[in-house]
């Protein structure tokens, strides 16, 4: 079931720093990609964890589904958690599993799947990407891209209600980013609601829906991409 | 002149009373952390049993298995040393049963538990309090909760049972070790026999010398997963907090290690 995500006048700061996020509100409703465009440093990773409930604003509020997030129990939280899938830009790959291992995680902790579909499911998504040889490397022993690619596999095995997609393309070549725009399109047909950050000029005209820019912490625009003008952080040239 | 002292003695009594809240708030965080990793963990409608089973057994073998070598090399150069330093002090102890009892006293009642402790705090306590805080960093907790895994049940429940239960057995094997070593050096000294040794021994060793041994150090290795456990998940963004918060969890388990020790030897004693 599609999740929807509203945000009402959420700030934040990290302890004893100035406000990253100031008093943003927008929603993204189910089967809507919406991409938030930023320069480096701007607050982008930091507003899709706000989005996420990974971590607590310091004012106002984050509905999830309807449900104001962070007056859930922890067991409320994480159920909602569990309906959200997030692709990292370092990846977050837990460092003492291999690839392998580290794709099964999830599937093996909800043991809904047997050991034959998961290891099946896996070695798809790892031969889709070529990365058949990766599987038993454990992630220090692999480069940052195919680290990435780890994530997103990670991140699209599970099929989840909403998604994150948290620089993606950062050290992609083509083909990646391709196979990307594929997923969240397929995504989005599902109904599927994704925010998305990317340095992949081409990946967010093929996706986005709308686009969000940060001005200083605060929402600088909001809408379609044909009325966003010009925008500071947008990849390959700020015209749009 | 009165004025500046007065001022200084509140200034003391502010910052004192300060830390003491600090203190208190720490503590009240990690029995909620405790708590919650017992609610977690022990709730059998949620996934991941037998993933949370293995982490629970690899700490079982990380903290106790792999831990025999030192610990037994200490206990039995503690048990001798106990009983050169008993000689020592009373030459004409030859043949006393009085060293069954000074091993009991020494050995199975205080310094086994707590030199156990000890090993497992500068071995498994800082390993896990790195281990956590590098997980901090690399936002490898974030993404767990991302993936609906809980990190208290995943992370902390299996470290805390993993804990008390290889201290627990690595304190009897280190008893043992260490009454060996205290035989060996009383045999050398004294041609004391084994089976002498061994009724000496059984007279002074009560079951509650061993119950309170044991029940010590199951509680260290909550305290200490506990502990650890709190000071990895306060790494907040950068890999130079780790070693900070690995030797404030040695220093802390380290102080609550002995006021348990002291609690429970008092309750059990006096």
């Amino acid at each position: 079931m599609a999740v929807k995500i509203e945000l009402k006048d959420l700030s934040f700061a990290y302890e004893g720093g100035e406000d990253i996020v100031r008093s943003a509100s927008f929603s993204v409703s189910p089967g809507e990609v919406l991409a938030v465009v930023a320069p480096v440093g701007a607050g982008k990773t930091t507003l899709l964890k706000l989005c996420a409930g990974l971590l607590p604003p310091t004012g106002g509020s984050l509905l999830v589904d309807g449900k104001n997030f962070w007056e859930l129990s922890a067991g409320g939280q994480l159920e909602l958690r569990h309906r959200m899938g997030f692709s990292f830009q370092e990846a977050a790959l837990v460092a003492n599993m291999n690839v392998f291992d580290n794709l099964a995680l999830p599937l093996r902790y909800y043991g809904d799947l047997a050991e034959s579909e998961i290891e099946s499911s896996i070695n798809a998504w790892l031969g889709r990407l070529n990365l058949g040889a990766a599987g038993k490397s454990l992630p220090a022993a692999l480069s940052s891209g195919v680290r990435q690619k780890v994530s997103f596999i990670r991140t699209a095995l599970l099929g989840r209600d909403f998604l994150f997609w948290d620089s993606p393309t950062q050290d992609a070549d083509d083909a990646f980013i391709s196979l990307l725009g594929d997923e969240i399109q397929e995504q989005k047909k599902k109904g599927v609601g994704q925010l998305l950050t990317t340095q992949s000029r081409g990946l967010l005209f093929r996706s986005a829906d709308r686009v969000l820019t940060l001005d200083g912490g605060k929402i600088g625009y909001l809408g379609p991409l044909k009325g966003a003008g010009t925008l500071a952080g947008l990849p390959g040239g700020r015209d749009l | 002149m009165l004025q500046a002292a007065i001022s200084t003695s509140t200034n003391i009594l502010e910052r004192t009373g300060a830390a003491a809240g600090r203190y208190l708030s720490h503590l009240l965080d990690m029995s909620t952390l405790f708590l919650e990793s017992l609610r977690a963990g022990l709730d059998k409608r949620r996934p991941g049993k037998r993933m949370v089973f293995d982490v629970a057994m690899n700490q079982i073998l990380f903290t106790g298995v792999e831990a025999m070598t030192i610990v037994g090399v200490i206990a039995l150069l503690l048990g001798a040393a106990t009983i050169i330093e008993t000689f020592s002090l009373v030459p004409d102890l030859g043949g006393d049963p009085m060293i069954g009892r000074i091993l009991v006293v020494v050995v199975v009642r205080e310094l086994g538990p707590i030199i156990t402790a000890f090993i497992i705090i500068g071995r498994s306590g800082t390993a896990i309090s790195t281990e956590i805080g590098y997980m901090m960093v690399n936002h490898e907790i974030q993404a767990l909760e991302m993936m609906g895994i809980n990190p208290v049940r995943y992370v902390v429940f299996p470290r805390i049972v993993g804990m008390s239960v290889a201290v627990f057995c690595l304190s009897f094997f280190f008893t043992i070790v260490a009454l060996f070593g205290g035989y060996l050096v009383s045999r050398f000294i004294i041609q004391y026999p084994f089976m002498m040794f061994l009724d000496d021994l059984s007279r002074a060793l009560g079951f509650w010398d061993v119950a309170v041994s044991g029940l010590k150090c199951f509680f260290f290795g909550i305290i200490v997963a506990v502990i650890c456990c709190y000071q990895g998940f306060s790494v907040k963004f950068s890999f130079t907090e780790i070693p900070q918060v690995a030797t404030r969890a040695v220093v802390w388990s380290i102080y609550a290690c002995f006021a348990v020790n002291i609690i429970i030897t008092a309750f059990f004693y006096i």
